[in-house]
């Protein structure tokens, strides 16, 4: 009998068929309901946004690898979804350059300096959305830059609203509006139904542990519970803080990052807990009306410590 | 490819094969090919050879026949073996000195150990065991022989239990098995031990994980000592009879095409002549594999045999081969997520890409059973099973060096 050629390794001979593509563009894909409400709301504007976003990471991603002299992986899916998630996370008003210097700033300072994909200690994208924040506060401002559109809600922007008066200014808001999406925001952050369909998809797709965003809304929740029991009149209900705002894209998409989380089960639940605790201490007390972004940003600083803080595992015999 | 489902949640869960797969007899081939890990043997090249005749301190010759040829062989895992090739005789002719054992209770260890021995059954038994395991459950998602060993024999559990009894001197005696067949084994072994159901999904069958679900729940994993319930049968039944132990049950498979058959092979049976004799082509860049599609090893050759270890051969075809890459760490942390013994899996390798190897030591590596959850979840592919064996054959080659245990 002929020998045949044959392959020759270790085990395991079987792969669970995961790869980097396939969890960028799974992650990419969980995003297009979102997407799809925001250019429901804000029309070419929106379109333009996440569109230039996606294509400037694209290319920072390629310039900068080619600079450093590193093989080019653009490929990949990863600078895409950075773009995607950039675009989701600002206003629909959002000039062009803005948006060019923040994906530059995102493949740039977020990722590639670090080495690149997953090696990152922040979220990639909130860095770059972080600058932009910092540098150009009326553009970035939803009070301000989203005075144009017509938004069918009482209450514009809820937030600024809490921020400013107080929970019992909000008395007119309407949480199936805040649910579906009807407030001012960045692009893809204000719908919970059509982000929470996609961070579902991501959980039972196997592309995120649900440990992280069950407990950062669980985060949000008591911190929450805790002042608005101390004084309803003044600070807003956990509804209102888990529905508003930038909670579930931050929950489902921006904390579960890989590189810059957790990756012990402990370490998740932690992070989490505090990454959602610490979002509506910002809410309260911070300069900003919603502080969910820096929250994350934050904790990425903890991730490492979180993960140390697992017991010893069982030994084998 | 063998994949996970579309949506498969975070951590992996791969069923065992808890299908009925019966037990066919295969044909006796007209050569065979032991092998051994001594170099000394006792019968030389043109030698006459009895079924039942030792040839080397932990080889018993399976078959009658004439010895022709005794050479050096490197094994699939690299260890260098010595083979010993014997041409088949017509009728068994089985050597003088070996007496059946009606039953085993108040037997001392060193009698049963002996006689396994002499029958060719050669197994470490720990002498201070305090839980003994029969194994019920298949190491490997393409392994099928203990559960089916169970279903058809079961009334062979109350021998196989006070054999195990009598060898290990345990305290406490468990039966592993799947909730498909616990019925059975509790009407035939629920009085003399104790039945434990485990999820029918790997890594659940493997030894040490068994050890661990049974150790107590502070951490250290059991002091115990765990035999597969296909082995101890044929412990039993060589005992029993005063027959050697002849045959070997394995897990046929072919992954493309589904086939999947249960085989009583003779020990030394050519894998080229099974593979010919179920019509199975090998095609061109595949994989031959024993020992599961897990744990197992891809040989090199189809110039291969059945030993008494091999608990399964699986043809995976070109197309289905899962390939590896040498791609960065994500830090998604799915390797360690499928981790049986809660292993930081990701920090692991990476120290072990670059070298770190006291820090794998630190992390624990020495508890890792290499059972390749985590190479089989990681998203970016990468090659983790190569880099905990780097780390693990370092270490070990360390400690060595330092005259410490190797």
């Amino acid at each position: 009998m002929k020998t045949p050629s044959l392959v020759v390794s270790y085990g395991p001979h079987w792969h669970c068929g995961a790869s980097i593509k396939s969890a960028m563009y799974g992650m990419a894909l969980a995003l297009m309901p979102a997407a799809a409400w925001g250019i429901h709301l804000y029309g070419i504007d929106a379109a333009r946004v996440i569109a230039l976003a996606v294509v400037c990471c694209v290319v920072s991603e390629a310039l900068v690898q080619k600079l450093f002299k590193k093989p080019i992986t653009v490929t990949d899916g990863s600078a895409i979804l950075d773009g995607l998630l950039l675009g989701l996370i600002l206003p629909a008003s959002a000039p062009f350059w803005m948006v060019m210097v923040g994906s530059f700033v995102c493949i740039l300072v977020g990722k590639q300096v670090f080495g690149g994909l997953g090696s990152n200690p922040f979220n990639a994208v909130l860095v770059g959305w972080a600058a932009l924040k910092i540098s150009w506060k009326a553009q970035m401002n939803f009070d301000v830059a989203l005075v144009n559109y017509d938004i069918d809600a009482a209450v514009a922007y809820p937030l600024g609203v809490l921020w400013k008066h107080g929970a019992s200014a909000l008395s007119g808001v309407s949480m199936f509006d805040l649910f579906v999406g009807n407030e001012a925001g960045g692009i893809g952050c204000t719908s919970v139904l059509w982000l929470g369909i996609g961070g579902l998809f991501m959980i039972l797709r196997g592309l995120i542990s649900w440990r992280t965003p069950v407990c950062f809304l669980a985060g949000v929740a008591l911190m929450s519970a805790v002042f608005w029991m101390a004084d309803g009149a003044r600070f807003a209900s956990p509804l209102f803080h888990l529905l508003a705002g930038n909670v579930v894209i931050g929950a489902f998409f921006l904390a579960p990052d890989y590189a810059s989380s957790p990756v012990s089960s402990r370490g998740k639940v932690l992070f989490g807990l505090g990454g959602g605790a610490l979002a509506v201490l910002l809410r309260t007390w911070s300069a900003y009306p919603d502080g969910t972004f820096f929250a994350i940003l934050l904790m990425n600083i903890l991730s490492p410590l979180l993960d140390a803080r697992r017991a010893r595992p069982r030994r084998a015999a | 490819m063998q994949t996970a489902s579309f949506f498969s949640f975070w951590a992996p869960r791969i069923r065992l094969n808890t299908d009925i797969v019966p037990i066919q007899k295969a044909s006796v081939p007209t050569r065979v090919r032991l092998f051994t890990e001594h170099d000394r043997l006792e019968v030389e090249t043109g030698a006459a050879v009895k079924t039942g005749q030792r040839l080397a301190p932990d080889l018993v010759s399976p078959v009658t026949g004439d010895v022709t040829d005794v050479s050096s062989f490197r094994g699939p895992d690299g260890l260098t073996l010595t083979s010993i090739s014997l041409d088949v005789a017509g009728e068994d002719d089985i050597q003088e000195g070996l007496s059946p054992l009606p039953d085993f209770e108040g037997r001392q260890r060193d009698e049963l150990a002996a006689a396994l021995s002499d029958l060719g059954c050669h197994i470490d038994v720990p002498s201070q065991a305090s839980i003994a395991v029969v194994n019920g459950l298949d190491l490997d998602p393409a392994q099928a022989i203990n559960q089916q060993t169970l279903r058809e024999d079961a009334a062979m559990l109350p021998d196989a239990v006070s054999l195990l009894k009598a060898l290990t001197g345990a305290a406490r005696i468990v039966v592993a098995t799947t909730p498909q067949l616990r019925n059975l084994t509790e009407r035939h072994a629920g009085a003399q031990a104790e039945i434990v159901e485990l999820d029918p999904v790997y890594p659940n069958g493997l030894p040490e994980v068994i050890l661990r679900r049974l150790g107590d729940p502070n951490g250290a994993a059991a002091d115990g000592f765990v035999v597969g319930i296909e082995r101890l049968f044929a412990m039993v039944a060589a005992l029993k009879s005063g027959k050697p132990v002849q045959d070997k049950l394995l897990t046929l498979s072919v992954l493309s095409t589904g086939l999947c058959k249960n085989l009583r092979a003779r020990i030394g049976a050519p894998i080229d002549v099974i593979l010919q004799e179920h019509d199975i082509d090998l095609g061109a860049n595949g994989k031959l594999i024993t020992g599961g599609v897990m744990r197992g090893v891809a040989c090199y050759s189809t110039d291969f045999a059945v030993t008494p270890e091999t608990d399964s051969i699986t043809v995976q075809h070109e197309t289905d081969v899962a390939a590896f890459e040498p791609n960065a760490c994500l830090n998604c942390g799915k390797c360690s997520a499928a981790c049986p013994m809660d292993l930081r899996v990701d920090l692991i390798c990476r120290y072990s890409e670059y070298g770190l190897f006291e820090r794998c030591r630190e992390l624990d590596i020495d508890a890792c059973i290499l059972c390749g959850l985590c190479a089989y979840s990681c998203t970016a592919r990468r090659p983790l099973i190569h880099l905990l064996k780097l780390a693990k054959a370092e270490l070990a080659a360390e400690s060595a060096a330092k005259g410490g245990q190797p």
